[in-house]
């Protein structure tokens, strides 16, 4: 019986968690169209006013959804790095391979 | 590739997807209400709600993104006037959009627990950085246990699994001690 309670509070604390990562995503995706939104504002209101003389630059700030990078682009980025490598490797070997058939090569004569 | 797939691979089209729609839509929700500040609330509503339907593979659309946009907005106008349907009724097409609506409410009526866990979860990044990498993937970015476990170097998929409920169940413990 208190094993079902236990489980039963876990699930309720696996939704808590659940809404909770969400209600954050929600919020984030809010505040990037909120942006959006007002960029599109200041462009119009630019068109209606073009007496402006003096503006403050503005630098786009690029929001980033995650707090990490996806596990995606990780991967991806890890198989480019060892297809790299394995081409570094192998164009060392060639050129060590034509270098000393280079010096036997010298010697025999 | 569609605008579906491209919501879908991209994490963040849904921004270009705002601008692309936003004058037909908001031309076509002017007929309700001039209100600009109040439409745009309901288009980015509406943008959200797509983008969560999106992370579903079953979910297809025969109508346009366009007019499924603008059913969604119609729908939120009845619904916040205290008469709207839960369905999104296009021709030939009924999305349920429920469940949006019903984590909506639930995150309202729960606002006091939230945003205990939201304080206690800030914490925990500060004091398990690994645990709430892990618990960050799963339920913020829905990767798979199988990514996780690839990309935080876990053996396997069920490894990460078991992890995942340890940190869970730690961070359990650290939400019912705060007061």
């Amino acid at each position: 019986m208190s094993q079902g309670l236990e489980l039963n509070q876990m699930d309720q604390f696996e939704r808590l968690m659940e809404l909770s990562f969400l209600r954050e995503r929600r919020k984030q995706m809010k505040l990037r169209l909120k942006q959006e939104e007002n960029s599109i504002q200041r462009l119009i209101r630019a068109d209606l006013e073009p007496t402006i003389k003096y503006q403050r630059k503005r630098q786009l700030v690029v929001h980033d959804d995650f707090k990490y990078s996806e596990a995606e682009a990780i991967l991806a980025s890890k198989r480019q790095a060892k297809a790299q490598k394995i081409k570094n490797i192998t164009m060392f070997t060639i050129l060590i391979i034509i270098a000393l058939a280079a010096i036997i090569y010298y010697f025999s004569k | 590739m569609t605008e579906l797939e491209l919501l879908r691979t991209n994490h963040h089209y849904y921004a270009s997807l705002y601008r692309q729609h936003r004058v037909v839509v908001f031309q076509h929700l002017k007929q309700f209400t001039k209100d600009e500040a109040y439409l745009a609330d309901l288009y980015q509503d509406a943008i959200i709600v797509l983008f969560e339907k999106v992370k579903d593979p079953e979910f297809t659309l025969t109508c346009s993104i366009r007019t499924y946009l603008i059913a969604i907005c119609r729908n939120q106008i009845f619904k916040r006037a205290g008469r709207a349907p839960e369905i999104v009724i296009i021709e030939g097409e009924r999305t349920n959009y429920n469940d949006w609506f019903t984590d909506q409410l639930e995150i309202e009526r729960q606002k006091s627990q939230l945003d205990k866990l939201d304080k206690v979860l800030n914490h925990f990044e500060s004091i398990a950085q690994k645990c709430y990498e892990l618990l960050y993937r799963f339920f913020y970015m829905k990767e798979s246990f199988e990514l996780i476990a690839k990309v935080m170097g876990y053996t396997n998929a069920d490894n990460a699994k078991n992890q995942k409920a340890r940190c869970q169940k730690k961070l359990r413990e650290l939400y019912l001690e705060e007061k």
